[in-house]
């Protein structure tokens, strides 16, 4: 053990930092010299489509696998010493199963009697985590009792016993009804709320993300794409969608991408254009609106519609060069 | 490495392996065994003594037990050339027949002198029967071991169940534990062999004091739980490294029945074949039921020295391993 490995975390310091994480598997390079911050206290949205290696660093982060290269801290210490972390990290692991024989409440009270619980405490905890969940009534029964969605409110359950400052959680929703989706969303957004838990989550549900988390980053093909908070992100990838009465001449369509605010102007169809925008710090998107209105309209075009395009779905799809969500 | 963790594994291994299904499988096969191996070493005493005597007399407690005495004695002069060939250390082509009457001048013969000593001890000087149920169980029991050690890990690293312990206990802990908790079981499970076994044994047959019987059965489950030991351990690296309990099962027991087959089959060719057996206890492990206490702690020595390799090689696997 090092010095720096047992370093607590200050409130500065991220909860969770990734540093050129690399990972192979044969062949295939699952990550690929991967690095950024989870700030403490945030909700992480860990979008990529399928293979880009979430669930990997999912399991490096908690010391399921071990990275080739680079490092992971969690809340200051080293993952290598994971152990040094208990209690204070869990996770919903995606595709682990429970054991079949043994009732829910005993299994889960054994986690909880491994942090140091007695038997007694342990069951009451457990038994209050189920009620959050809506499985307490299930607690004295085997998991053969539980559908696929009960099993993974099970798995949800155990990740949120005790007081972890730091929650993984590996395709929480996937499999749920709209209903429960929307209840664990509700726990995630207490937990961080009430007790500043730094909460990591992978989705196929990019609305969810958006709804959910305050940062994302997005992983494709093993490599980051982009990281940081959502605000920031869809600021960048903010777009207009405008639709004019007769189609632009090329001096008109330079004068709308010589706007301040615009990076690039699309043909989308014969009169419909998308205008591609970077805000500059401070500038308003309505200031923005305004000057290409007035332009449009000093030319003798008449704008017939205008949508504005800035859901977290289309930059992750512009990001990842995917035509279309394909999931994980 | 976290003491208490290890404990709480263990404990909780212990609890819900026999509920799993695998505990209960291996508990059901090794009072199976042991049953059996008694029912057919009585059975030929049972029968031989009932027609040695008048009827009227096997009735009586005393008439039966000198019948069985005298028909157990007369079955070990015969059995005793058999078991002093299968305990002496000489190549498997060599013959029994020829050591009768044969003069103690060279190694061979002094191995054949300190194998008839070793019979005689077996069959004479501790109860006959039971030393046979030990004899076979103990080079049945590496066999049956597998199946009750194939599984440490195996298919928990398959359905990734050991990813909710990860963050609770460390990896060292884990391991300990589980095969603490499974030398827990074993244990338990031989005990219970013992047992059976024995009472088995001194209901059907008045031939021998409870004491002695008791007393020998103590040391022979003693026995049989050290010899487990290096192949529990084997079967826990084994375990560790398949990461899925049919490659775990399949390698486990090509690897304990394979090692014999091997050193037993090389050695008609050559001679130094036989060697292969002490890669694992198989060489040694008879000495464990040895009359000279000095080659029953060697046996021993043997035993744990093996079982401390594998458990640092299935360690070193698990703590390495992406689980």
């Amino acid at each position: 053990m090092t010095a720096t490995a047992n370093a607590p975390a200050t409130a500065a310091e991220p909860a969770l930092r990734v540093a050129n994480v690399s990972k192979r598997f044969g062949a295939n390079k699952a990550l690929d010299d991967v690095s950024f911050d989870v700030p403490q206290g945030s909700i992480f949205g860990l979008l990529g489509p399928n293979g880009a290696g979430k669930t990997t660093l999912f399991s490096i982060a908690a010391g399921f696998l071990f990275a080739d290269s680079g490092s992971l801290r969690v809340l200051g210490t080293d993952i290598a010493h994971v152990s040094q972390l208990q209690g204070r990290l869990t996770i919903l692991p995606q595709d682990a199963s429970f054991q079949r024989n043994v009732p829910i409440l005993e299994q889960l009270a054994f986690f909880r009697q491994l942090d140091g619980k007695d038997r007694a405490t342990a069951e009451a905890e457990v038994t209050a985590t189920l009620e959050l969940v809506g499985l307490a009534q299930y607690r004295k029964r085997g998991i053969h009792a539980l559908s696929h969605g009960m099993l993974k409110r099970m798995g949800i359950a155990q990740a949120f016993l005790g007081n972890p400052e730091v929650i993984l959680l590996d395709e929480p929703t996937s499999g749920l009804d709209p209903q429960n989706a929307r209840q664990i969303r509700d726990l995630v957004r207490d937990l961080q709320k009430q007790r500043r838990v730094t909460t990591l989550i992978s989705s196929h549900n990019l609305a969810e993300i958006q709804e959910l988390c305050d940062h994302v980053a997005i992983l494709d093909k093993g490599q980051l794409k982009v990281s940081g908070p959502v605000d920031t992100i869809l600021r960048q990838a903010r777009q207009l969608e405008i639709e004019t009465s007769r189609p632009l001449a090329d001096g008109e369509r330079q004068r709308l991408a010589q706007l301040p605010g615009v990076r690039a102007v699309e043909d989308r169809g014969p009169q419909r254009y998308r205008l591609q925008l970077d805000l500059p710090d401070g500038m308003a998107a309505d200031a923005l609106v305004a000057a290409m209105l007035r332009s449009l309209l000093d030319a003798g075009v008449t704008p017939r519609a205008l949508s504005q395009g800035n859901s977290l779905e289309e930059f992750f799809l512009t990001v990842t060069g995917t035509s279309h969500a394909t999931g994980n | 490495m976290n003491r208490r963790h290890v404990l709480q594994i263990a404990g909780y291994a212990s609890r819900t392996s026999v509920r799993g299904g695998i505990g209960l499988v291996f508990l059901l096969l090794s009072l199976t065994l042991g049953l059996t191996v008694a029912h057919v070493m009585l059975q030929p005493v049972e029968r031989a003594a009932r027609r040695a005597v008048n009827p009227a007399l096997y009735q009586t407690e005393e008439g039966r037990r000198n019948a069985e005495l005298r028909v157990i004695e007369d079955l070990t002069k015969p059995a005793k050339g058999v078991v002093s060939w299968m305990l002496s250390t000489k190549t498997t082509s060599d013959e029994p027949e020829p050591r009768r009457g044969r003069r103690p001048s060279g190694d061979n013969d002094d191995a054949d002198v300190e194998a008839d000593r070793w019979a005689e001890f077996l069959l004479e000087e501790r109860p006959a029967l039971l030393s046979g149920i030990f004899l076979i169980l103990l080079f049945s029991w590496p066999l049956v071991v597998s199946f009750g050690a194939f599984d440490l890990y195996a298919s928990d690293i398959a359905s990734r169940q050991l990813r909710y312990q990860l963050l609770r206990a460390d990896r060292s802990s884990i391991y300990f534990g589980r095969l603490l908790g499974l030398c827990t079981t074993l244990v338990v499970v031989l005990t219970a062999l013992g047992l059976t076994v024995t009472l088995y044994l001194g209901l059907k047959l008045g031939a021998y004091p409870w004491s002695e019987m008791l007393a020998w059965t103590a040391q022979g489950t003693l026995m049989l739980i050290v010899l487990s030991l290096p192949y529990v351990a084997l079967c826990g690296w084994i375990s560790a490294a398949a990461g899925g309990s049919f490659t775990s099962l399949t390698l486990s027991s090509v690897v304990i029945g394979g090692v014999p087959l091997v050193a037993s089959l090389g050695s008609l060719s050559f001679d130094a074949a036989r060697y292969v057996n002490w890669l694992l206890p198989w060489g040694f492990q008879s000495r464990l039921l040895h009359h000279d206490p000095v080659q029953i702690g060697l046996a021993v020595f043997g035993c744990l020295l093996q079982t401390a390799v594998f458990v640092w090689l299935g360690h070193r696997t698990f703590l390495r391993r992406d689980l």
